[in-house]
């Protein structure tokens, strides 16, 4: 006799690629849904912030480094808003899933540790990517924008987006309310970003600061993206990326421990 | 009322069980909304309090380092000392316009507005009791500014009176403003839309970081339709004692502009917009 039996559950493999697909489409959609708010927010933003600083301190005379002082400054300004919109999509997306317990719908379908992490710091790459896209394109039509090394630009946007995508999930993680985010990043990733060099050439610093900036990746992102596009930098290249895939590794371990314990996730 | 010609004596607890009687301005229901906003406002005072002084901080830092050589702005002023007055007066907008607008969109998605509605409170007091807690939000906030930067500030030629004025009035209109955009959005993109699209160019190209005169022309044009820009140039009389505009006008201009909005954000109580069915 032939019993009806339930259908058998689809085998997932050494990797559940299913899974992860879809919950990096659901991290995508999450932001493209409202990308008045997630994208072109930030392209006005950034927009600004080269309009006051070229007022301020341009003046077509005014150099930084040997260039035009906007050229120097718009490199700077697309990887700040690369980084900080990739730390937003993963550090709210995992916030406010936690706050408004549906965090659940992610912890419970059969998607390791791994998996998660991979899933969620892609969305974050994508729309740091998106971004710095949509912000590059608009500036271009007010900054002449040259592209002298397109692999050291695409390598710095790739690793400085993954780089704060998994910072974004570990404070995620951490935070239990919107307040502790809100201290994260007022107090720790927006002065990093508007210290590491995006107004300015290090080399401009005092000697105590001039080292104190070698020990912050995000100058490192900042000084080999805008090398990508001026052509030169203040440090060495390969320093540089050694110095980020570095820190994406450490985070990647760190992101992967929190998730695999269920840190602030579980009970 | 008609009760009060039995309400001999014999029977005083009548008199206590009458509603209380409001006058022509329901005082007690004003302050009463006044506190309970700016109890909300208190209760994440480190984290908006703290924001506003680390981002003043960080503004200044990055143009100190960044300037090569050192541009002067006005005869006589080093660029710091001309940044601290706008980087105040973007403090305050912030921070009176973000304290009126989440706090009415916030009771109107939790649908906790009746609170406010039902109560014996006229439309133009319900306005003054937001406007003037935002307000104060602001100042609290300009104020934190003020704190972290006097270091660096110029402090010769402050004139407290106008000093004065040009604060309550900046923090008053943009307040007004933000009730007027706490009330039209009915999702929390439309109000941060709102931010982005419309305060964020008002404050950042009011001339805070920049004298007008290096905008282009029609930069420069645009410049003179921006209240915030009177703002800015009006407390930058009153600090640095230069302006690029008699600080009359400007004072005259923000004056005339609040009492316009003031009756605006009235009229919209009045006619309960997006408020009442």
């Amino acid at each position: 006799m032939a019993v009806a039996l339930p259908p058998a559950p689809r085998p997932l493999g050494t990797i559940n690629w299913v899974g992860l697909w879809t919950l990096y489409l659901k991290e995508i959609r999450r932001f493209g849904k409202v990308a008045t708010q997630t994208v072109i927010a930030p392209v006005i933003t950034t927009l600004l912030f080269l309009a006051i600083f070229a007022l301020a301190l341009g003046g077509n005379s005014r150099q930084a480094n040997g260039i035009p002082f906007s050229q120097f400054l718009a490199p700077g300004l697309i990887m700040m808003a690369i980084v900080q919109n990739a730390f937003v999509n993963t550090s709210s997306s995992i916030l406010i899933s936690k706050i408004q317990g549906n965090i659940v719908d992610v912890l419970m379908p059969p998607l390791s540790a791994g998996e998660l992490t991979l899933a969620f710091a892609a969305g974050g790459v994508t729309r740091g990517l998106v971004v710095g896209l949509a912000v590059a394109a608009t500036m271009a039509l007010f900054v002449p924008i040259h592209i002298v090394d397109p692999g050291l630009i695409a390598f710095h946007a790739l690793a400085a987006s993954l780089m704060l995508s998994l910072v974004g999930i570990i404070a995620g993680i951490w935070a239990e309310k919107f307040d502790h985010m809100a201290a994260i990043t007022n107090f720790v990733i927006t002065p990093f970003a508007f210290l590491s060099g995006t107004f300015y050439s290090v080399e401009r610093l005092p000697q105590l600061w001039r080292v104190a900036a070698h020990f912050d990746p995000f100058f490192y992102m900042i000084d080999g993206f805008r090398a990508g596009f001026i052509g030169r930098a203040d440090t060495s290249p390969y320093l540089g990326a050694t110095v980020l895939i570095g820190a994406d590794l450490l985070l990647w371990i760190l992101a992967y421990v929190l998730f695999r314990r269920g840190y602030r996730l579980k009970a | 009322m008609s009760c009060s010609g039995v309400a001999t004596g014999s029977r005083p607890e009548v008199q206590s069980r009458a509603p209380r009687p409001l006058g022509r301005v329901n005082w007690l229901g004003v302050a009463s909304l006044y506190r309970r906003e700016l109890k909300r406002f208190l209760s994440e005072w480190r984290r908006t309090l703290g924001g506003a002084a680390v981002s003043a901080l960080l503004f200044l830092a990055a143009f100190h380092l960044a300037q090569d050589p050192a541009p002067q702005p006005l005869p006589g002023v080093s660029l710091i000392a001309f940044l601290i007055p706008g980087l105040v007066v973007i403090s305050i907008a912030q921070r009176s316009f973000e304290a009126a607008a989440f706090s009415i969109l916030f009771d109107k998605l939790e649908g906790v507005i009746v609170d406010v509605l039902t109560p014996p409170l006229s439309a133009a007091e319900r306005a003054l009791a937001y406007a003037l807690a935002a307000a104060s939000a602001g100042l609290a906030s300009g104020a934190a500014v003020v704190l972290v930067l006097a270091p660096f500030a110029a402090w010769l030629r402050v004139q407290p009176v106008p000093l004065a004025l040009f604060l309550v009035m900046t923090a008053l209109l943009h307040s007004l403003l933000g009730i007027a955009a706490g009330l039209w959005a009915e999702r929390w993109e439309k109000l941060a839309a709102t931010q982005t699209f419309g305060l964020a160019p008002l404050i950042y190209l009011s001339g805070a970081f920049f004298p007008t005169g290096d905008m282009p022309y029609w930069g420069r044009l645009a410049v003179k339709l921006n209240p915030a820009y009177y703002a800015v140039d009006g407390l930058r009389f009153s600090w640095l004692g230069q302006s690029e505009q008699a600080p009359l006008l400007g004072a005259g201009l923000l004056v005339l502009l609040n009492i316009l909005l003031l009756i605006l954000a009235w009229r919209l109580f009045a006619a309960g917009y997006k408020l009442k069915p």
